[in-house]
């Protein structure tokens, strides 16, 4: 299925949920998940599942003054 | 959080050490200071800044005319009624005092306003005693009406009021709020305010802060000077007027010190302030608060009051009658105390330009 | 001597807060952290961007520093609201930093804005630090809408041209009750110091760190300049004196009595 994450569009396999997400991109466990602008916690990026046309956004942090 | 609660942190601080542990070498540091803190402020009240007079009065001259200009204020007092159902032991209109009293009528009120009017004076003051009775708010509000056409400014100085009954005679065209709290110690306040209303401290302590909540456009505050050791009277007051400077950034703060003059009854002050006490506490008002008003009354002589001109003062009262009706007939009443400068308005304008000050009849006219 | 900073539930031993960015080298900020003695630090937040890979800040934090995520890239308050909830969030930490630049010229902040997102986040329960143009009036909004601290800027972002804002900054300190924190412009540590002299309950140093040839020696050197500039002040600094003295007396007459 179709979803967006970060603003681009990407190919997911059916059903996975945020925590195969991250692993499928390889992303480090200390960032923010916005699904379709709700922030979703750390607990429930496992049982949290994607369908599609979600919006993802993946957030981190970031040098900064 | 109002003033009230300063008042008791105040009481912690053993000032008579620090004004007695003060050298002239801290003084002349604290005189170049760009900004002076309470306790600086303290010292300048020391026996060691008496000794540094001249210096801080050129400090004090400079800081005036850098935040004032070569500007006084002219303005004038009167009196609508002189009843009264406090007990102050030091003040005439005292209610044990067998004197006849008056109220003006709302015709009396346009003759005293038709009378200063032809001075010139745009500025006044309005003074009852304490009664409710007699002189209550909507009477203070028909009087107001009718000054109002005379005069760009009204102050009073009156009883203390609710903040609501402040908003209601800022709305009948009052911008001015002159109350002092006669004294800061809150034991001597209690033994000379024997009885009647006002002996509850705090509700007037805190009036300024209820008419600044109301909208008052200026605030004039003080200690009678007299009643109790001068320079902690003075520290109060400047801690006051900086705490109400802080809290109103938009109202015009003003302190006076009137000394204790005589009067009807017997009362002789327990704290009498000399001249240069006097100057001494206006030049560190002036320092510590370099935008403050500093306002000398008619109660003081003409000799002092020509020499104050340059140094830190910014109003001045004129023409002054202490007598209910006094501007037109003050034949058969006895005045709240005994005027020392007696000149007129059109001779205070002259002696004030004679300075080379300009004397200001006018400073604010409402124009909403 | 006792002189804790206390801010928001906090008590510090350093007046000194430091920004993450500008530096050529991510592993360079523990040190500098460290030599500086810095217990707060601000950071920002970005989208993951899969295609040029950015490294993660929080690899090179320590759990004892306050992390102090900023709202950079807001340029209103609903935007700034909006990262002030992801970071916290993420981090843990509900310190911000309201930084809202709608001015992409000057990069100065947008004072209305940033009252409007201190008020919500305060609200929300957030230890609210916004960054601001120094002005007296829009500093007592933020306080009434429930700021922990005003952080006035000394001059433009980045510019480290030092304390430009000086009277303005001054006008705070005198009049605000919460702790004012000098934030942005502070080039060299004289500067700093020279904000803590004034009064300023701390200040924020980051480009300045992060572009000196030698950051963590200059990090060191902020920290010194911070503490001597805070004793400085509690010292009371003596007053200048004025060279010119005294024309006619003034006060002659007071010799009759």
């Amino acid at each position: 299925m179709l979803i967006e994450i970060s603003g681009k569009e990407t190919e997911i396999p059916d059903g996975s949920s945020i925590e195969q997400l991250i692993r499928i991109k390889d992303a480090a466990d200390n960032i923010v998940v916005v699904l379709n602008d709700v922030i979703i916690e750390q607990a429930q990026w496992e049982n949290t599942a994607l369908n599609a046309n979600d919006r993802v956004e993946l957030i981190q942090f970031v040098a900064g003054g | 959080m109002s003033f009230y609660d300063e008042i008791i942190n105040l009481q912690n601080i053993d000032t008579q050490a620090s004004l007695k542990n003060t050298t002239t070498s801290k003084i002349a540091s604290i005189i170049d200071k760009p900004k002076l803190r309470p306790d600086d402020f303290l010292a300048l009240l020391s026996p060691a800044a008496s000794d540094m007079i001249e210096q801080i009065a050129q400090q004090a001259y400079k800081v005036t005319l850098r935040h004032f200009g070569r500007c006084i204020l002219i303005y004038t007092p009167m009196y609508l009624a002189d009843y009264c159902v406090n007990y102050c032991v030091y003040c005439g209109f005292n209610a044990s005092n067998d004197i006849t009293r008056r109220k003006l009528s709302l015709v009396e009120v346009e003759m005293e306003a038709h009378e200063i009017a032809k001075t010139g004076l745009k500025h006044i003051l309005i003074l009852t005693g304490e009664s409710r009775q007699h002189s209550s708010v909507s009477y203070i509000k028909d009087c107001v009406s009718i000054l109002r056409k005379y005069f760009s400014s009204i102050a009073t100085e009156i009883y203390p009021l609710s903040q609501d009954e402040y908003a209601e005679l800022i709305a009948a065209g009052v911008d001015g709020l002159t109350i002092y709290q006669e004294v800061y110690d809150q034991k001597i306040y209690a033994d000379i305010h024997p009885k009647g209303p006002k002996r509850d401290y705090k509700f007037r302590l805190e009036a300024p802060e209820r008419a600044g909540q109301a909208g008052v456009r200026t605030i004039n505050i003080g200690p009678l000077l007299g009643l109790a050791n001068w320079q902690q009277e003075v520290f109060k007051a400047g801690i006051h007027a900086a705490y109400l400077q802080k809290k109103f950034p938009d109202v015009e703060v003003s302190v006076s010190l009137p000394r204790m003059r005589p009067q009807c009854g017997d009362y002789e002050p327990e704290c009498p302030v000399s001249d240069s006490q006097l100057v001494q506490s206006l030049l560190a008002l002036r320092l510590f608060l370099p935008r403050v008003g500093l306002t000398i009354s008619t109660r003081e002589s003409a000799e002092l009051r020509d020499n104050l001109i340059p140094l830190a003062v910014t109003k001045m009262s004129a023409g002054s009658s202490t007598v209910v009706g006094g501007h037109t007939d003050s034949k058969d009443s006895v005045g709240q105390f005994d005027i020392s400068d007696d000149r007129t308005v059109d001779q205070m304008r002259k002696v004030v330009a004679a300075h080379g000050y300009k004397p200001i009849l006018k400073d604010w006219h409402d124009l909403t | 001597m006792d002189d804790k900073f206390k801010i928001g539930g906090k008590e510090l031993d350093s007046r000194l807060f430091i920004g993450t960015g500008k530096f050529a080298d991510y592993n360079q900020i523990p040190d500098v952290i460290k030599a500086s003695k810095s217990q707060v630090v601000t950071v920002a937040l970005r989208r993951v961007d899969f295609d040029i890979p950015e490294e993660n800040m929080l690899e090179y934090l320590s759990s004892d520093v306050i992390m102090m995520p900023n709202t950079s890239g807001a340029r209103n308050a609903d935007e700034a609201i909006k990262i002030a909830r992801i970071a916290r969030a993420a981090s843990g930490s509900n310190w911000v930093k309201i930084e809202v630049i709608s001015d992409q010229k000057y990069l100065l902040p947008d004072n209305f804005e940033t009252i409007t997102a201190v008020e919500i986040l305060a609200k929300e329960g957030f230890v609210v630090l916004p960054y601001m143009s120094p002005d007296l009036m829009a500093a007592k909004r933020m306080v009434d809408a429930g700021a922990a601290a005003i952080m006035p800027l000394g001059a433009p972002i980045g510019t480290n041209r030092g304390l430009k804002t000086k009277e303005l900054v001054k006008v705070l300190i005198d009049e605000i009750d919460l702790p004012i924190i000098v934030d942005a412009g502070i080039g060299r540590p004289s500067e700093a110091a020279e904000a803590m002299e004034m009064g300023c309950a701390a200040v924020l140093v980051n480009t300045a760190i992060a572009t000196a040839d030698d950051p963590v020696l200059m990090a060191e050197a902020f920290g010194q300049a911070v503490e001597c500039g805070r004793k400085a002040y509690l010292a009371g600094p003596g007053a200048t004196a004025d060279l010119a003295k005294a024309s006619s007396p003034l006060t002659g007459f007071l010799r009759n009595e």
